[in-house]
């Protein structure tokens, strides 16, 4: 077993049921919490979707390849299109976890001590704390194993003599440039310290931070890349880490150098500082087989206890129950980190707007109903407004959610502004008629955040509906090189080819039905003319009317609510609906006239709630008071409540 | 077995691992054999499978019609250095058959399965060398269910003159009011080598814009940068050099002698229109002439190019340096901060010229060249050609921005009589941003002719007559180049050659701080102004 174990050095062995079991609930939590898909869905809203947008075809791959670090970033983008499909995602991660649980492992062992401990888990917990924020740390991972790889690699196999090592270490350090970009810093860092620490070898150790310093400017990519984002780029700002968890990739990333630092000085405090100097010259390989011997392992030191008790397997060297308690702890800390990191506000969100982008009507309100109390999104509100127009319960339910006087659903506030705002207003835009402007959106959309496939399937229906069909072809061959957008790319390409300007589609022609005709100068109008030039072009825009009523209800223009009413005309609904019929009761009872919309009267059901609203408040003694006796009376998701109160969802 | 080899007395360690090495590295190169075997037997086999020889098309059946092939090359002007026009056939068919003859040579025979048509550039380049002046024919054929068709030759015709070999232009993504990649890049037309001069990258995703070059010589250049947090400036590119002018350049255009660079200072607002084919609109709000003397980084106003009541733009010199011409038009707004302002949509530019002495550094007064009012539509861009035959422009129905103008036009000047005539190369889009090859013989311009919505460049000859002749779409290697580009290829500028200074040495000039003052007080009104604002919300 001793012989077997200094053969397979460093050994990326995984045993034990405790390992096996971690990963296990690691794979579990990432695709039934976390959600992979919503983490591919973030891309474009909480982070740029630029640095994942994937292209089959040579081309793509060789413009990586020139690149320095486009492996990574290539094998980067291709991983994270296996987000799309939840399982597969939570493999990607548990490989990713799996990954860095060998590396602690490979640089333990080569630091002289053996397999295991509590620090195997850090990176793993790392990540979930990563994901569980919804961050996409895909590139810096990669980018770090690419650089522990090289690492090991070369501590493996880099020859003894100083000038084939030295040689070795140059062309490693260009490799690891040119695959995983400045995470060669990284590389180089590590041989350093194991060439100083370990090998002994100040010159190689100068000669590899040296190295790590020269490769950006050997490659040519410093003079045209900013100094940070050349030498720690994959550290400080991966593109896939959200700034709540900023710290964490570096942590991540910083976490092996540290490790084999710290344990090689751990050994030497342990052994003292003459017995350090006084070691020969070695490979790690010979500090291995010290180590296992016990030459350098002094046990009863202080700082080297410390460290086998943090790197050591306790399941060998301790009683089981012991053991099972240490790992039970591994696994209490571990998972008490990734449910305590779980950004489930975060996670609704994202869930509301991927049922809505699927038009999944129902399981958007489903989701919308796990936001927490009094929740005030605009993304949401808007996903919320359009799932209930959907489902015809737009002027019933409006006020069942949180809606803030002041706000409106065609703009974002800078500051609720997330980076797929534009897609969302232009879908919305789209929807209603306003063509042109959802074009510009959409535009905005892909210059600022990247081709995402859904926004280039939206610029393409938009050419559809503009007759542009050239234009439209365009955008859906772009769409077709994303592995996700093919198939949709194809049928509407199909479509185009069987009727180019798809008059005979149903949706289409509705849609041009609705498109505004009259110009102007849009995005300097208020929202009611922008709704209002809708009903100009087509007053049985059902969308743009009940979204018209939505806008006077919220900003309390109750006569423009009652005034637009007189429309109800043009539409064939039986009844009116709740939120209509609430604000004519409002009004009528400040005009002292008779309750009364598009010429019905208002159902008696309605007026009796409006007495029992007002006395509610008659008899309060005050507003806070009043607030939360009409709440407790059932009237929290009512008009009354909202116009009174200036808010609703209560 | 590895056990045992661990176990081996150290002095044969050596001696064992020598052998293991000499094993391993016959085995290797048995292995690098084989593999290369295989894999040249698989590269005949999939050539064979994807060509299977020169077929027999002598009893094909004729199609009485040009087949149908993208990119339209078909009945175009090609210049002899023009690097091989690979295209893809629009018919059916399980293989395909293309011959490319002309008078001189053996003919350019392609077999394919498919209907990307890649051309041979060595041989390309020859039968274009040694056939100039001469018709090009294409024999397209189709095999389709074990019978060959032939359809019409499609006939192009060789140019004597030579185009510029090197296409500077703008890739930009179809920008509103954010940027995020903006890029100039170079390529050279004889190849399909393709580079980039500088990519707003390397300004923390700034912009790069309005690339200018004294006549097509490539060694000198302006450049806008604008970045957030870098700053606004000019870079000027000598040679190999580089340095960052702390003045913005709008639409510049340089002295014949290179010794001065006259542009334009625009305050420019953009706005979105809800309905028509073009969303986007830009008005002048303010705009006038300044220039700068090179040598001495020395701005000034253009004398009376500045005025209080007019708008003043799109500088372009006369080949012999003795007259500026630019556009001008009158504020039809009294409200200078109303907005939209009103009757933006009558704006009309006439082109105007003035003297000027660049000895003397003297400016004449200014005239009327053509007006708006004559040919009721705004002209724009003026651009004359190298040996002062010709001088063509854009006219579109208002404003200053013919690239967002359906309506923009070229036209072509005779200057000899000042006769005009619309160009018959244009389309129901817009046409904009044009350039003239050294010997011109050949135009460059932007066309948004592929469905009306991404610019491209497209490559025109103009005959001694001043007849533009059918343009093509600048070739590609990849025939479907264009097909799924969601970019803007624009501002195509044709030069002698690449230009000099390399990416790096512009970037780092791009990101230092500039120097020289701001247009030195010659901004139309004395403000600092921007190029190109941000608007609505």
């Amino acid at each position: 077993m001793n012989t077997q174990q200094e053969s397979t050095f460093p050994s990326f062995r995984l045993t034990g049921a405790d390992t096996t079991l971690f990963f296990a609930l690691v794979y579990l939590y990432v695709w039934r919490m976390v959600d992979p898909r919503l983490v591919l869905h973030s891309l474009g809203i909480l982070s740029d979707y630029y640095p994942f947008s994937f292209h089959t075809g040579w081309t793509f791959f060789r413009e990586h390849l020139a690149r320095p670090g486009g492996l990574v970033e290539y094998a980067a983008r291709f991983l994270s299109q296996g987000y799309a499909f939840g399982w597969v995602g939570a493999m990607i991660v548990a490989a990713a976890c799996v990954l860095g649980c060998w590396g602690v492992d490979a640089v333990g062992r080569r630091a002289g001590l053996p397999r295991g401990g509590v620090l195997r888990y850090v990176p793993a917990v790392l990540l979930l704390i990563l994901y569980s924020g919804y961050s996409q740390p895909i590139a810096a991972v990669l980018a770090l194993m690419a650089a522990l790889g090289g690492f090991l690699l070369y501590i493996r196999w880099a020859p003894r003599g100083f000038s084939k090592r030295l040689a070795t270490l140059v062309v490693g350090c260009a490799v690891v440039y040119q695959a995983a970009g400045s995470a060669a810093s990284l590389f180089a860092l590590m041989a350093a310290i194991d060439e100083f620490w370990i090998a002994r070898r100040p010159a190689l150790a100068s000669a590899a931070l040296a190295c790590g310093l020269a490769a950006p400017w050997a490659l040519g990519t410093f003079p045209t890349v900013e100094f940070k984002q050349a030498y720690a780029g994959f550290l400080l700002s991966d593109p896939g880490t959200l700034p709540a968890r900023q710290l964490v990739t570096p942590a991540l990333g910083l976490f092996f150098p540290v490790l084999l630092a710290s344990l090689i000085l751990g050994r030497g405090l342990a052994s003292g500082r003459t017995a350090l100097s006084r070691l020969p010259r070695r490979s790690g390989k010979a500090v291995l087989r010290r180590a296992r011997h016990g030459v350098a392992r002094p046990e009863s030191s202080t700082g080297v206890g410390m460290v086998r008790r943090l790197t050591s397997h306790g399941l060998r060297t301790s009683l089981p129950a012991t053991a099972i308690a240490k790992t039970a702890m591994v696994f209490l800390v571990s998972g008490t980190a990734a449910w305590l990191s779980l950004d489930t506000f975060t996670r609704t969100v994202l869930e509301i707007d991927y049922f809505s982008q699927r038009e999944q009507w129902a399981d958007v309100l489903r989701a919308a109903d796990k936001l927490p109390p009094g929740t005030y999104n605009v993304r949401c509100n808007r996903n919320i407004a359009l799932a209930l127009y959907h489902t015809g319960r737009l002027g019933d339910d409006l006020f069942r959610y949180r809606q803030r006087r002041g706000a409106d659903l065609f703009s974002t506030p800078p500051e609720q502004r997330d980076l797929g705002a534009y897609y969302q207003e232009s879908r919305l835009m789209f929807e209603l008629g306003q063509v042109n402007q959802a074009e510009k959106l959409a535009c905005e959309a892909l210059e600022t955040r990247g081709d995402l496939p859904a926004v280039l399937e939206e610029l393409a229906w938009i050419n559809v509906v503009k007759r542009r069909p050239e234009t439209a072809r365009i955008f859906l061959n772009a769409l077709a090189l994303h592995p996700l957008g093919r198939r949709a790319a194809g049928e509407i390409l199909e479509r185009l080819d069987v009727d180019p300007e798809m008059d005979g589609d149903p949706r289409v022609a509705a849609l041009r039905r609705n498109m505004v005709a009259r110009d102007y100068v849009a995005m300097e109008t208020t929202i009611e003319d922008l709704l209002q030039s809708l009903l100009e072009t087509n007053p049985r825009n059902r969308m743009a009317f009940e979204f018209l009523m939505a806008h006077h209800l919220v900003v309390g223009r109750l006569d423009k609510a009652v005034a637009c009413l007189e429309r109800w005309k043009d539409f064939f609904w039986a009844e009116v609906p709740r939120h209509y019929q609430e604000a004519a009761a409002i009004h009528a009872q400040a005009a002292g006239s008779r309750p009364v919309v598009a010429g019905r009267p208002v159902d008696p059901s309605v007026v009796a709630r409006a007495q029992r609203f007002a006395a509610i408040l008659a008899r309060s003694r005050s507003r806070e008071a009043a607030a939360a006796d009409a709440a407790d009376a059932g009237f929290g998701d009512s008009y009354f409540f909202y116009f009174t109160f200036g808010t609703s969802g209560l | 077995m590895r056990e045992t080899g661990r176990t081996r007395p150290a002095e044969n360690l050596g001696a064992a691992f020598l052998a293991h090495r000499r094993r391993l590295g016959k085995a290797a190169l048995r292995l690098v054999f084989l593999t290369g075997l295989a894999l040249a037997v698989a590269a005949a086999g999939a050539w064979w499978m994807a060509v299977g020889g020169r077929p027999d098309v002598e009893d094909a059946v004729a199609a009485p019609r040009l087949p149908r092939i993208n990119p339209d090359y078909s009945q175009v002007v090609l210049p002899p250095n023009i690097a091989p026009l690979n295209f893809a056939i629009r018919e059916p068919g399980r293989r395909f058959f293309v011959r490319i003859r002309s008078e001189i040579g053996e003919p350019i025979e392609i077999v394919s399965r498919s209907p990307e048509i890649a051309i041979p550039r060595p041989r390309w380049r020859a039968m274009l060398e040694a056939n100039r002046g001469k018709p090009l024919h294409w024999d397209i054929h189709a095999e389709v269910d074990g019978r060959w068709n032939r359809y019409q030759s499609i006939v192009n015709e060789i140019a004597d003159d030579a185009i510029d070999p090197y296409l500077v232009y703008r890739l930009v993504g179809p920008i509103h009011n954010r940027w995020r990649q903006t890029a100039i890049h170079q390529r050279d037309l004889t190849g399909f080598r393709t580079s980039v001069v500088l990519d707003g990258q390397s300004l923390d995703r700034g912009c790069v814009n309005c690339h200018t070059f004294p006549g097509n010589d490539p060694r000198r250049m302006l450049v806008g940068v604008r970045s957030r947090t870098l700053g606004h400036g000019t870079l000027l590119s000598d040679g190999t050099a580089a340095e960052k002018l702390a003045t913005p350049f709008g639409y510049t255009a340089w002295h014949p002698s290179g010794r001065v660079a006259v542009y334009s200072v625009n305050k420019v607002r953009q706005f979105f229109h809800a309905a028509g084919p073009e969303v986007r609109d830009v008005v002048d709000v303010d705009a006038g002439l300044a220039y700068c003397r090179i040598d001495e980084r020395e701005s000034k106003r253009v004398p009376r190019g500045a005025d209080e009541d007019r708008l003043a733009t799109y500088p372009a010199w006369s080949p012999d340096g003795r007259w500026l011409y630019y556009c001008s038009a009158p504020f039809l707004w009294s409200d200078r901060k109303a907005w939209p302002p009103e009757r933006y949509a009558e704006v009309k530019y006439s082109l105007m010229r003035v003297a000027y002495d660049v000895e003397a550094d003297r400016w004449g007064e200014p005239e009327v060249f053509l007006s708006a009012e004559k040919t009721g539509l705004s002209i724009l861009m003026p651009r004359i050609s190298p040996d002062g035959a010709f001088l063509v422009f854009c006219m579109c129905r208002y404003g200053c921005f013919p690239a967002y103008q359906p309506t923009s036009d070229l036209y072509l000047m005779n200057l000899a009589d000042r006769s005009y005539r619309k160009l018959e190369i244009n389309s129901e889009f817009s046409e904009a941003y044009h350039s003239w090859s050294s010997n011109s013989r050949w135009i460059a311009f932007s066309s948004k002719r592929q469905g009306g919505f991404f610019t491209r460049c497209y490559l025109s000859y103009v005959d001694k007559t001043g007849r533009a002749h059918k343009p093509f779409v600048v070739p590609q290697q990849d025939p479907a180049f264009y097909d799924g580009l969601v970019k803007n290829l624009c501002v195509p500028e044709l030069v002698t050659g690449p230009v000099r200074a390399p990416e790096s040495v512009l970037a780092r000039a791009a990101r230092s701080p500039g120097a020289g003052d701001a247009h030195g007080g010659a901004g139309p009104r004395g403000e600092a102004l921007e190029p190109w604002q941000q608007a609505g919300r």
